[in-house]
C-alpha cells in the first residue's frame, strides 16, 4: 500500500492488539482516541503519546484519572485491550465538558486545539490582532520587511544593511519583494553559515549524530580515534541541500565527501573510513560512527534503534512516543528481563524495532570492524543468553514487518513521522520554537507539502516555512 | 580634461583634511501619539554567538575575528563565551542543542562583546580621523566634543541607528544621546568625547533591539 499512513498502521495495530489481548499497558489508546477525534492536532500524522493520560504507565495524570472514573464502570480490572478499546470512546465523551487540569478550558476544547488536557500551563492561546498602529512592524499580518530581515539573519547569519532594507522596501510591489526573498533564501542556502562545517545544517544534525570529540577519527582526531563522524555530517548536509532527497539520510547506499573553500558535498561510492558493504548500507544508521557509538559492544542494540527512531522520526520511546506494540513481543532473546510488566509496554515496540540491527557490528577487534557480519550474534555472543541466537533479523516498524534494516529505513522514510520530524527540525530552526497549537494548521500544511509536492526537498521546505504567518508575522 | 582636473583637485582636497566627512544629519522618526500596536505572537529571538559577532563586525566595520578576543587571543563568541551566548558544544561537552532561553550570564557576555567592539571602533576612529568609519567629522575641542548640539553629533547617532537598528533614529533617541554627551561632560571625566562615543555605541549595540530579532 503506497499511501501508507500512520493512522492505517495504527488501525491495524489496534485490531492486532485487540486479538492478542496480552499487553499490560494500553497502546491501543492512541489509535482509539484518534478514531474518535481524527481532526485533533494530536492525530494529524501522529498519535498522542502515553503521557497524554499517564505520568508513566500505569500511573495516570489528572486527565487519565478523570477518564478512568468513566471507563467501563463495573467491569473487572485489568481490562482486556478489546474491552478497553470498546469502552474508551464513551469515557472520553463523558469527560469532554470537564476541565481536568483546571486551566479554565474544557477537555474537549483542549483536544480539539491540540493542547494538553492534563497540563494547566498548556492551553489554547491567541494570535488575534489587538489593533492599533505600529510604524515599524505590521504586527497583525505577514510583514515582508520583517521576513526579509529574518531570512538574512536565519539563513545567511547576518543582518541586511540599512541600504539593503531601503532597497527592499522600495521595490515596486509585494510580488517583487516576495520574489526577492525567494532569491535570497536560495543565495543564503549556499553560504558557509548554512551548509559549511559547523554551520546551521550541522547544528540540526548534532542531536542525531551525537558526536564525541575524544573518539573522533580523521580530521580533528581525538585521543581515542574510533570513527569519523564527519562522514555522517557530510551525508546529512548533502541530503538537505540543493535538489537532493532528504530521505537518503536513512536510505543512502553511498557516502559523501566534503570539499572546502567553498564547502561542497559530493557522492562517492566508498570511503576508507567506512566499512559496511553497499548491500547493507542504510544511510546514517550504518555509518562507522553510528555502529561504534550506538551499538558498541551490545548484542541486541536497542540503543541504536531507539536513537534512530528519536533522531529521524521524532519519536522518543523513553517518553512513550511512537509505541506500536507487536503481538507476542517482547521475546527477550537476550534475557534482560524486558517482559516485566513495567518494561513490556515499550519493549513490545522497541525490541522488534531493534532486531534488524542484529548483524551490524559495533566495537570489536580490528578484524571485525564496524560492518555487517552475517551470524554476528552466533559468532560473538553465542553464550550471552540461552535464546540469543534465535533473535531474528526480521523486525517490525510502525506495525509493518520488515526483513532487514534497509527495509526498515524505507518504511521509516515513507512515513508521516519522517516528514513531520524533518519539518519540525527546520521549523524550530527558523521560527524559533516547535509548532504551537495556534500554528498547527500551517505546520501540517507545510509537512504535507514537503512529503508530497516537494518530495522531501529541504530547500523547498525552507521557502514554505518562510511563507508561513508563524515565520513572517511579527 | 577639465573635469578630470577638477576631480583630481577634489580628491586632493579631501585627502588634505584631517577628518572624514561627518555623516549627514539623519531623517528623524517621530513616535506615534498613541501606544504602538503590540505583537500577539511576541516571537523574539536572541541573535546568538555567530549573528551577534557578525552583526557587530558589520555595523562597526571590524574584522569578524577581532570583534572580541579574551586575553587578546581567544574569540569571545566562537569559543570562550559561546555557550553563554546560546551556542552549542557538541564535540566536547556533548551540548548538542541550544537552550531555548538566555542564561544568567548572557547579558553580561553580550555587553562584554559590545563594549569591546565599541572601544575598538572609537579608538580606531580617534587615532586615524581621516579614515574614521563611525565617529567621523565630529569637531573636537581638546578632549571634548566641539559642539554637542551640532549636526555632526546627530549624524553619528543616526549612522549608528541605521547600521544597528536598520532604521533612522527616533527623536527621543537623538535627544537622549545628545543629553548623554552633556551628562558625561558634567562628570569631569578626562576624555569626555571618547567616553561619549564609547557610551553611545555601547548603548545602541547592547540594546534589546540590537541583540534580539
Amino acid at each position: 500500500m503506497k499511501t501508507y499512513t500512520l493512522q492505517w498502521t495504527l488501525l491495524t495495530t489496534v485490531l492486532g492488539l485487540g486479538l492478542a489481548g496480552q499487553a499490560q499497558a494500553k497502546p491501543p489508546a492512541g489509535g482509539v482516541f484518534c478514531q474518535k477525534y481524527p481532526t485533533s492536532p494530536e492525530c494529524v500524522g501522529k498519535q498522542p503519546s502515553c503521557t497524554y493520560c499517564h505520568i508513566a504507565p500505569p500511573q495516570r495524570n489528572v486527565f487519565g484519572t478523570m477518564l478512568e472514573k468513566s471507563l467501563a464502570l463495573g467491569m473487572p480490572r485489568p481490562l482486556s485491550d478489546a474491552d478497553f478499546s470498546t469502552a474508551l470512546p464513551s469515557a472520553l465523551t463523558a469527560v469532554e465538558a470537564q476541565d481536568a487540569d483546571g486551566d479554565g478550558v474544557s477537555n474537549l476544547e483542549e483536544i480539539q486545539r491540540g493542547t494538553q488536557p492534563a497540563d494547566p500551563s498548556s492551553k489554547p492561546g491567541s494570535n488575534a490582532c489587538q489593533g492599533g498602529d505600529n510604524p515599524q512592524y505590521s504586527v497583525c499580518r505577514y510583514d515582508l520587511r520583517h521576513a526579509y530581515k529574518k531570512v538574512l539573519r536565519d539563513l545567511c547569519g547576518v543582518s541586511p544593511s540599512f541600504a539593503d532594507v531601503n532597497a527592499f522596501v522600495s521595490k515596486a510591489s509585494d510580488d517583487e519583494r516576495r520574489a526577492f526573498i525567494d532569491t535570497e533564501i536560495d543565495r543564503c542556502a549556499q553560504t558557509e553559515f548554512w551548509r559549511g562545517k559547523n554551520g546551521q545544517l550541522w547544528k540540526v544534525a548534532h542531536p542525531k549524530i551525537r558526536p564525541v570529540g575524544s573518539l573522533k577519527d580523521g580530521e580533528d582526531k581525538g585521543g581515542v580515534p574510533l570513527a569519523d563522524y564527519y562522514d555522517d555530517y557530510n551525508l546529512f548536509a548533502y541530503t538537505q541541500t540543493d535538489d537532493h532527497d532528504a530521505r537518503e539520510v536513512l536510505t543512502a547506499d553511498f557516502f559523501v565527501r566534503r570539499d572546502v573553500n567553498p564547502t561542497r558535498y559530493s557522492k562517492v561510492a566508498s570511503l576508507t573510513s567506512q566499512k559496511v558493504d553497499q548491500a547493507h548500507r542504510a544511510g546514517n544508521m550504518t555509518t562507522a560512527w553510528s555502529l561504534t557509538d550506538f551499538i558498541m559492544f551490545t548484542a541486541i542494540p536497542r540503543n541504536a534503534a531507539s536513537q534512530m527512531y528519536r533522531a529521524y522520526l521524532g519519536l522518543d520511546i523513553a517518553k512513550q512516543e511512537g509505541l506500536y506494540s507487536v503481538a507476542n513481543e517482547p521475546q527477550d532473546y537476550d534475557a534482560k528481563g524486558v517482559t516485566a510488566k513495567e518494561c513490556a509496554a515499550c519493549h513490545a515496540t522497541l525490541d522488534p524495532l531493534t532486531y534488524p540491527f542484529r548483524n551490524y557490528n559495533g566495537i570489536a577487534s580490528s578484524k571485525y570492524e564496524t560492518q555487517y557480519i552475517p551470524n554476528r550474534l552466533e559468532m560473538f555472543f553465542p553464550t550471552a543468553a540461552p535464546r540469543i541466537t534465535q533473535t531474528p533479523e526480521k523486525g517490525v516498524i510502525f506495525g509493518k514487518p520488515v526483513n532487514n534494516l534497509r527495509e526498515w529505513a524505507q518504511v521509516a522514510v515513507d512515513s508521516d513521522a519522517f516528514a513531520i520530524s524533518a519539518t519540525k527540525d527546520y521549523w524550530k530552526l527558523l521560527v524559533g520554537h516547535a509548532p504551537t497549537p495556534e500554528e498547527n494548521a500551517e505546520f501540517v500544511a507545510t509537512w504535507q507539502r514537503f512529503k508530497s509536492t516537494h518530495q522531501f526537498r529541504v530547500q523547498k521546505l525552507l521557502h514554505d516555512i518562510v511563507k508561513t504567518e508563524a515565520y513572517g508575522a511579527p | 580634461m577639465r573635469l578630470n582636473k577638477l576631480l583630481m583637485c577634489a580628491a586632493l582636497c579631501v585627502a588634505c583634511t584631517d577628518s572624514a566627512q561627518a555623516p549627514p544629519d539623519p531623517d528623524v522618526l517621530e513616535l506615534p501619539a498613541t501606544p504602538v500596536a503590540k505583537s500577539a505572537r511576541g516571537n523574539i529571538r536572541f541573535k546568538g554567538p555567530e549573528r551577534l559577532n557578525t552583526d557587530f563586525a558589520t555595523a562597526l566595520e571590524l574584522r569578524p575575528e577581532s570583534v572580541c578576543l579574551e586575553l587578546g587571543l581567544y574569540p569571545c563568541t566562537a569559543a570562550v563565551h559561546n555557550v553563554a551566548l546560546g551556542g552549542v558544544d557538541p564535540y566536547g561537552a556533548g551540548l548538542y542543542e541550544s537552550p531555548n532561553a538566555t542564561a544568567t550570564t548572557t547579558p553580561i557576555v553580550a555587553e562584554r562583546v559590545a563594549w569591546t567592539a565599541c572601544t575598538q571602533r572609537v579608538s580606531a576612529d580617534l587615532d586615524n580621523p581621516s579614515a574614521a568609519v563611525i565617529f567621523r567629522g565630529v569637531p573636537l575641542s581638546g578632549k571634548k566634543l566641539g559642539n554637542v548640539d551640532g549636526p555632526e553629533v546627530r549624524g553619528v547617532i543616526g549612522l549608528l541607528t541605521q547600521r544597528v537598528y536598520l532604521r533612522n533614529p527616533y527623536r527621543n533617541e537623538l535627544e537622549r544621546y545628545v543629553r548623554l554627551a552633556k551628562d558625561i561632560e558634567a562628570t569631569a571625566t578626562a576624555e569626555p568625547a571618547r567616553a561619549w562615543m564609547q557610551a553611545v555605541c555601547f548603548a545602541i549595540l547592547s540594546s534589546a533591539e540590537s541583540v534580539f530579532y
